[in-house]
């Protein structure tokens, strides 16, 4: 059997393109698999599929294995071909011509097919394709036009947005302290644009607040320091100062180099490295002057007073109105308002309850004027003064002039001259008992003969000091719930916080046949309760560094001290240095 | 479009695992550096670490966005994109540290933190491609092994052809169930259908289930006919669960780029609005 087999391929621009091969064949064998004669492609093509054979003088389709053919549009198992036929094998069709039509196509030619696979517009495949939608980019959502989104509503939200509307909020970096908050919408009232955050916005409002030192330019590490450096803002309701260790001991840790006329030690931490304290002492009591020595256990101060603890807390006394009892530290000493220090004692309100200032049997409810012995003779003599003129002396010794006189009489000369000289004897008398007797003024004070101003007998000046380390702050308030004696052993021999029930307790030594501390000496009494009470006033009875250390730790401090970085006892911005404040009735 | 030649294995090992040790040394010396640092004020962002990890950080965001221009420049030289892929992997997860170190762990509702928030997105999207990449292709080859999914697709169409002739010959109920068979069946779709899988309704198996369904006498013919269709239908819809399960595989392949790409890009807008932030409140 001679086949001619025409194979039409589609070209470029519709043009088709032939390839013609002839075949010399018994049948030929038409299939998916390439070992047919006419191999077609197409899955459903089956790899054997069908042969034509000739029977006869014609050929004939016949099914090999796979579905029907279709032969002019009619599925078949076997059929007889005719030119004009159209088999139709998968998609692809088979077109009989007639043998002898072809020129150029040879003698004796059994068969002439043409074979052209049908991919039309409009077939399955395009239409499949119409109904596939591949990939997941396509419209918005693709990777480029999704990024330009993002950008722009990025951009647009949070930079034009903000910088048009003026509303940043979405700009800050964190909450605002809580002391600013009323101002958190006004970013301008602390930034500009594109500069620091500068000082002259806080010193606005903080306009009081004093420097660290009394020329800060000068001080290298402080000159360029802002206070945004320290104080920073936007991290939330927490201390706007960082009162940490390194902002100190940056400089303080050696503070020569940063500044080397520095009068203060090196220090770089509370528990670790801390100079021992150096405290203000008085030793010319009315100077004013403050001399500056280092803690020790035997430190004394001349304060011109003399005071004895022990006679006052360590002992039952008798108190003005008869009863017995003993003193707490309140008695005197009673805290200032603002928390820190004790107020200043006097004489009026802490001791003349039990120190009366009486100076004459005949007038014994007055008390002489405490203070300046000048004055106090002064008023003396305007006393006595006024009880002769009203009359009311009733002293065998007077002259007559003073006993018999009556109210409203001339007075003689001479008469005024007596009276003036009793006056006088009087005021001398009741000052020389004030002044010179063991248990008046100079029970306390030393008295310098003829030194008052008006001649007579003075008493020498007296400073107490109200504060030793004026370089810290020490709040007594803070350390309330802790009894005197923890930090002030040797001042508080009776100590009410004993017994917190309020209660007054009865001391051991307040008991039958037991010595009252009065009656002991102080060695006694240190054996007897461990405590080495004081008797002079010269003593300084402040705690030492190590003692503050049994709490108070370095900034790293553990469990159970308390971790104190050095901002807890000094303050940066101090106070003697602080500018005076601008005339606010302006 | 996808670098699909890549495995994750192999990347991931590039050059015993060069990278990943740069990124163990990256790490140490940043959480090193954050945990012996004491600034004044605590960690934050302005002080001098802060700044040294803030501007590490950024210039490593654009070298990182540089990947997505080095995997186009098919003729570049140097270390093969393989080790640039490596150390994108690697280099991007350090971020993951190294910013909130640059932060100081201070986090809050502002666009600073969402410039973090944006940039672990992407980091995150990018491990879920590394994921894909690693677990999906297997199996995408094992659904269609050395089969093109265009082939696949143009046999669903010479079934579809097929059908049409089987039908030709039959009753109209036949006709009209190969009519829903080829017109109501669709391939792929949206993002959704194509993850899932399938769509809500195919017209193939609507189309197999009625005749399956069906009882009518016919004669020799059309019973070989319809038994022919039956036969079709049932290879049509063998061969759409191959070309779905393999479109959903893709799926997987290309959703978490669709993501990566432009969170990577609001990522960078979002730094650059913090930056300029930053320095214009200072």
């Amino acid at each position: 059997m001679r086949v001619q087999v025409v194979y039409i391929t589609p070209g470029p621009a519709g043009a088709a393109a032939r390839r013609v091969e002839t075949l010399e064949v018994e049948r030929l064998s038409i299939g998916r698999g390439t070992d047919n004669d006419v191999a077609l492609s197409g899955l459903t093509v089956s790899l054997h599929h069908a042969q034509i054979a000739m029977r006869g003088e014609s050929p004939w389709v016949e099914v090999v294995k796979g579905p029907s053919v279709l032969v002019s549009g009619r599925p078949r198992q076997t059929q007889r071909l005719q030119p004009g036929d159209v088999l139709r094998i998968g998609h692809t069709d088979l077109r009989v011509l007639p043998p002898e039509g072809d020129a150029g196509a040879g003698p004796g030619l059994d068969l002439l097919l043409e074979v052209e696979e049908t991919l039309h517009e409009g077939d399955d495949r395009a239409q499949l394709d119409r109904r596939t939608t591949l990939g997941i980019e396509r419209g918005l959502l693709s990777r480029r036009k999704l990024s330009w989104a993002a950008v722009v509503v990025v951009l647009a939200a949070f930079l034009a947005l903000p910088l048009v509307s003026r509303e940043q909020q979405s700009w800050s970096s964190g909450p605002i302290s809580n002391e600013h908050r009323f101002f958190e919408d006004q970013c301008e009232r602390c930034h500009g644009a594109f500069r620091a955050v500068s000082d002259d916005g806080c010193l606005d409002c903080h306009f009081s607040t004093a420097p660290h030192t009394a020329d800060d330019a000068a001080v290298r590490g402080l000159s360029a320091t802002r206070c945004a450096d320290c104080h920073i803002e936007h991290t939330g309701s927490q201390m706007l100062a960082d009162l940490g260790e390194p902002l100190c001991s940056g400089c303080h840790a050696s503070i020569r180099e940063a500044f080397a006329e520095a009068t203060v030690d090196d220090a770089s931490d509370f528990g670790s490295r801390h100079p021992p304290f150096r405290l203000h002492v008085v030793t010319e009591p009315g100077s004013g002057k403050r001399t500056r020595a280092v803690w020790t256990p035997e430190l004394s101060e001349r304060s011109g007073l003399e005071f004895n603890h022990l006679r006052h807390v360590g002992q039952l006394l008798l108190k003005p109105d008869g009863e017995r009892g003993s003193l707490p530290c309140g008695a005197c000493h009673t805290l200032g308002e603002a928390g820190t220090t004790m107020r200043p004692i006097d004489f009026e309100s802490a001791c003349q309850g039990c120190h009366r200032l009486t100076f004459d049997d005949r007038v014994p409810d007055r008390e002489a004027f405490h203070g300046d012995p000048a004055e106090m003779r002064r008023q003396l003599r305007a006393l006595y003064s006024d009880l002769v003129v009203r009359g009311e002396i009733r002293d065998s010794r007077a002259p007559n002039a003073v006993r018999f006189r009556r109210p409203g009489a001339q007075i003689t000369v001479r008469e005024r001259l007596e009276i003036q000289e009793y006056v006088d004897r009087r005021v001398a008398d009741a000052s020389r008992h004030l002044l010179l007797s063991p248990g008046e003024c100079a029970r306390c004070h030393e008295v310098l003969p003829r030194a008052a101003s008006d001649g007579g007998d003075g008493i020498a000046p007296v400073e107490v000091a109200r504060v030793w380390m004026e370089k810290s702050e020490f709040r007594h308030a803070t350390h309330a719930p802790f009894a005197c004696r923890d930090c002030h052993p040797a001042a508080t021999v009776y100590d009410p916080q004993d017994d917190p029930g309020g209660i007054p307790p009865r001391p051991a030594w307040s008991l039958k046949d037991a010595k009252p501390y009065g009656l002991l000496t102080p060695e006694e009494l240190a054996s007897a309760t461990g405590l080495e009470p004081s008797v002079r006033s010269s003593d300084v009875l402040i705690p030492s560094l190590e003692r503050c250390r049994s709490c108070h730790g370095g900034q790293t401090a553990d469990t159970p001290q308390v971790a104190s970085g050095c901002g807890l006892c000094h303050p940066f911005h101090r106070r003697e240095h602080a500018p005076a404040a601008p005339g606010i009735a302006e | 479009m996808q670098p699909s030649s890549v495995a994750p294995r192999s990347f991931l090992g590039y050059k015993t695992f060069r990278y990943a040790k740069l990124l163990g040394l990256v790490l140490v010396l940043s959480i090193g550096g954050y945990l012996v640092d004491e600034p004044m004020g605590g960690p934050s962002g302005g002080s001098v670490l802060g700044y040294a990890l803030g501007g590490a950080s950024a210039a490593l965001i654009l070298w990182l966005l540089w990947f997505g221009v080095r995997k186009r420049q098919y003729d570049a030289r140097g270390a093969p994109l393989q080790g640039w892929l490596s150390a994108h992997v690697y280099l991007g997860l350090a971020l993951l540290v190294l910013v909130p170190l640059h932060s100081g762990f201070q986090f809050g509702w502002n666009v600073h933190t969402l410039a973090f928030a944006l940039m672990a997105a992407t980091v995150v999207t990018g491990l879920v491609g590394i994921v894909a990449y690693a677990t999906v292709p297997t199996p995408m080859t094992l659904n269609r092994p050395g089969v093109k999914l265009e082939a696949l697709l143009q046999e669903v169409a010479d079934v579809d052809f097929e059908c049409r002739q089987a039908a030709g010959a039959l009753p109209d109920f036949f006709a009209q169930a190969v009519s829903v068979a080829i017109d109501e069946t669709t391939i792929g779709g949206g993002l959704w259908t194509q993850l899932r899988g399938a769509p809500r309704s195919c017209g193939t198996t609507r189309a197999l289930e009625a005749i399956q369904d069906h009882d009518e006498d016919m004669d020799a013919q059309g019973s070989q006919n319809a038994r022919r269709l039956l036969e079709l239908l049932t290879l049509k819809r063998a061969l759409l669960v191959r070309v779905r399960r393999d479109l959903r595989f893709q799926a997987f392949l290309d959703l978490w780029l669709l993501l990566h790409v432009p969170l990577a890009f609001a990522t960078v807008a979002a730094v650059a609005v913090h930056v300029f932030v930053v320095f214009y409140y200072r």
